[in-house]
């Protein structure tokens, strides 16, 4: 064999999913557009893409107790705000 | 990842109307962990217990030297250690599915790297056996001391390739925390690549389904062939070989198919990330638990398809059964082997070979 497809094959291997690897994490499957307002959320977190979700994403939680998905917070100007403004409300209830 | 939690404002009860976006909230799969919580213990102990007795038998019954006359016995006897393997590692996915992992990382690793490994062993194994059936079928398969040093160069390689195949594994698997539980799973490196990803997950499909089922299609097409052309062999005696090789043929479609077809639809999704649509992606993952223990079932049906059918299994149940007995000093019991139901695939030379052959029964098609 040559040595390019062993490699290849090497990487093939190193990338191969475990078949009983499958965990049933819950993820945002789409992300939405619009901006939502401030009353609405509470907190947030960041969901990775290719740590058990394939997209990456800014998760809010609503007061509702309902987890909304934004885009992730290097693509949108709106998501950035609003993480900043619950950092900045965190901080300010902790002191 | 930080929870924080209601602040006391103004309108505790905010307008909750403004949760229009249902379909942009994240995918709750509790539904589905509890689904799995449930479905795959009940699966997996039953393929334990019934798995590990048939198994069990087969090893206790092929260990004997005398009893490995073909590569084909052999590979029956190595198909058999293999899935008591994998079955091995039943007990430990059913207790993962319950209560997450909490055997830490390094029975993680082995547990994945031993299903992994075994898996892709069995699957091997059985694209050999039907190798092996068709070489004797072509009358090239030989014997003596030469034979079984290739015997065991085969067994060693196709080993040896399975312990590849389950290293990823080995490597890459970890306890993994998300959602207040620890998970044993594969964690790869974030640099990789998505399509590069589902290309080898298609690999996968590729090394453990497709070519060991076309290998096994092409190899026993030429066997039935051979069988149903074969001069002065009674009607149902091929009949009955063809059925066999029929249901070993279908019982691998009927059990693999759809575990790869799921998984062929999951890599799809990973490059073109296609399921945006909850219901759709939890209805994947009940695919892929319910279509993996199909998969899973393989190993429980081995024994019946390759061992207890046709051949002089029965037979040589009871001699081993006796061999015990004599040894546990209880009295032997009567013998009753049945006669091998071995057919002998004289394809070409039915009349000519006599004292040519080495021994009487080379052309034996065992099954």
């Amino acid at each position: 064999m040559k040595p390019q497809v062993v490699a290849l094959l090497l990487l093939a291997l190193v990338c191969l999913q475990p078949a009983a690897g499958e965990k049933l994490v819950s993820c945002c499957l789409d992300t939405s557009d619009k901006c939502f307002p401030r009353q609405i959320v509470v907190s947030y977190y960041h969901q990775e893409a290719g740590k058990g979700c394939q997209h990456s994403a800014t998760v809010f939680m609503s007061k509702a107790g309902k987890r909304l998905c934004a885009p992730a917070a290097h693509k949108s100007k709106c998501v950035q705000e609003l993480v900043a403004f619950l950092d900045k409300r965190n901080k300010s209830k902790k002191q | 990842m930080e929870d924080y939690y209601y602040h006391d404002d103004e309108d505790g009860r905010h307008n909750d109307s403004y949760d229009y976006s249902y379909e942009h909230s994240v995918c709750d799969k509790e539904a589905v962990r509890s689904f799995a919580g449930v479905f795959l213990p009940v699966i997996y102990s039953l393929a334990l217990v019934v798995g590990m007795a048939g198994n069990t038998l087969v090893v206790a019954v092929y260990a004997s030297r005398s009893r490995l006359r073909t590569l084909t016995d052999v590979c029956i006897l190595n198909l058999a250690a293999s899935d008591l393997l994998l079955l091995v590692t039943l007990p430990f996915w059913a207790a993962d599915a319950v209560h997450g992992w909490r055997l830490g990382p390094a029975a993680c690793k082995l547990t994945s790297f031993l299903y992994g490994a075994n898996f892709s062993c069995g699957m091997l194994l059985l694209a050999c056996i039907s190798v092996d059936r068709y070489r004797a079928v072509a009358r090239r398969s030989g014997r003596g001391p030469r034979a079984r040093r290739q015997w065991i160069l085969v067994c060693s390689a196709l080993w040896g390739l399975a312990i590849f195949l389950g290293l990823p594994e080995l490597i890459f698997s970890t306890v993994k925390h998300s959602h207040h539980r620890m998970y044993c799973t594969a964690v790869y490196p974030p640099s990789m690549g998505r399509p590069a990803k589902a290309a080898l997950e298609l690999l996968e499909v590729i090394l453990r389904f497709a070519i060991p089922f076309l290998v096994m299609v092409a190899c026993y097409c030429s066997v039935g062939r051979a069988l149903s052309r074969a001069p002065g062999l009674r009607r149902d005696k091929k009949w009955r070989a063809l059925r066999v090789l029929l249901a070993v043929v279908a019982v691998f479609l009927l059990t693999q198919l759809p575990y790869n077809v799921v998984k062929l639809c999951r890599a799809l999704d990973v490059i073109y990330m296609l399921v945006t649509d909850c219901e759709v992606s939890k209805g994947l993952d009940h695919a892929v638990q319910v279509t993996e223990s199909l998969a899973l079932t393989h190993a429980c049906i081995n024994p019946l398809l390759y061992a207890f059918i046709g051949s002089s299994f029965k037979g040589h149940v009871l001699k081993t059964a006796k061999r015990l007995g004599r040894r546990l000093g209880s009295r032997p019991r009567q013998e009753d082997g049945e006669p091998a139901v071995e057919i002998a695939l004289n394809t070409r030379n039915q009349n000519q070979s006599q004292s040519g052959s080495e021994e009487p029964d080379t052309s034996t098609f065992s099954m």
